[in-house]
C-alpha cells in the first residue's frame, strides 16, 4: 500500500481529469448548438452527456472516478422555418440540434464547483505532507 | 505518561488522519457518479479503544503494531440522495477535510515539542 496522502492526491487528480472531460463534453455541445446538417433533410449535432463512475484503484486500493461513457441525448430537435438554408427539407424546415444552451451553462458551473472542491482536496493533502516534513526541521 | 509513548499515541493519530483523508477525497472525487455511497472511517476513539493501548506489551516500546486493520470504513448517514442514488454532500465533505487538516496540524505540533522535550534533557 502506497503512501495515503500520495494515493488521496491520485484520488483527486482522477476527479480533476473526469470534470475537465466534462468541461470538454460542455463546449463541444456550445460550440454545435447551431450546427445543422449539410443535404436537405439531415440529422443536425445530437448533444453529448456523460456519465461518471467509481472505479477500485488496485495498487493504491482507493476507489476513484472514471468516465463511464459518452453517450448521445435521444431527445427532439427543434424544427425551425429556413428555406434558404443548404439542410432544408422540400417543405423549407430545418432541424435544430437539440441542445440547450442554460442546461449547458448550469452543467457548466457544477463542473467548476466539483472541479474547485477537487481542488481543494489536493491543497488539503499537500499542506499535510508538509506539515509532516516539517517535522524535520524542528530538531536544532 | 512515558514520552515514547506520546510520540507513539501521535504517529497512530497521524496514520488515521491520513486514511480518512484518502476516504474524503475519494467522496469528493466521486460526487457525480451515480450509485456512489459516501464514507468515512470509523471514529478514532472507537480505534484506540479497539487497539486496547492499556496493555503496556502494547506500547509503542513494543514491536510495531499492525494498527492499519484497526482503521475500518462504515457508510455516512445519507443527509439527501440525489435522482441518480448518489449521497455525496460537497460542503460536509469540505468541512471534514479541513478538520482533518487542523487535527493533523495539532499532531504534527505536539510531536515536534515533545521532540523539543527530549533534545532539552539530552543537552542539558
Amino acid at each position: 500500500m502506497s503512501d495515503p496522502l500520495i494515493a488521496s492526491m491520485s484520488v483527486s487528480s482522477s476527479g480533476l481529469s473526469a470534470q475537465s472531460l466534462r468541461m470538454r463534453v460542455i463546449s463541444e455541445n456550445l460550440a454545435n448548438s447551431q450546427s445543422t446538417g449539410a443535404s436537405p433533410g439531415a440529422d443536425p449535432y445530437r448533444r453529448k452527456t456523460i456519465t461518471f463512475g467509481s472505479t477500485l484503484d488496485r495498487v493504491s486500493g482507493a476507489t476513484t472516478v472514471s468516465t463511464q461513457k459518452i453517450a448521445h441525448d435521444p431527445s427532439n430537435f427543434a424544427i425551425e422555418y429556413q428555406p434558404g438554408s443548404p439542410a432544408a427539407n422540400a417543405a423549407g424546415y430545418v432541424k435544430m440540434p437539440n441542445v440547450n444552451s442554460i442546461i449547458e451553462m448550469a452543467d457548466m458551473k457544477e463542473a467548476n464547483r466539483a472541479y474547485e472542491s477537487n481542488l481543494q482536496a489536493v491543497r488539503q493533502a499537500r499542506e499535510m505532507v508538509s506539515m509532516t516534513i516539517d517535522l524535520l526541521r524542528s530538531g536544532n | 505518561m512515558e514520552i515514547s509513548s506520546v510520540i507513539g499515541l501521535a504517529q497512530i493519530k497521524a496514520e488515521w488522519l491520513s486514511a480518512r483523508q484518502i476516504q474524503l477525497a475519494q467522496n469528493v472525487a466521486n460526487v457525480n457518479s451515480p450509485g456512489y455511497k459516501s464514507t468515512d472511517l470509523v471514529s478514532f476513539n472507537e480505534v484506540l479503544n479497539n487497539l486496547n493501548l492499556t496493555n503496556p506489551m502494547n506500547d509503542a516500546s513494543g514491536a510495531r503494531m499492525n494498527f492499519q486493520d484497526a482503521f475500518k470504513t462504515v457508510a455516512t448517514p445519507a443527509e439527501d440522495t440525489s435522482m441518480s442514488q448518489n449521497s455525496v454532500s460537497i460542503e460536509t465533505e469540505l468541512l471534514k477535510m479541513s478538520e482533518t487538516a487542523s487535527q493533523y496540524s495539532l499532531t504534527t505540533n505536539i510531536i515536534k515539542s515533545f521532540h523539543r522535550m527530549i533534545s532539552a534533557s539530552l543537552k542539558g
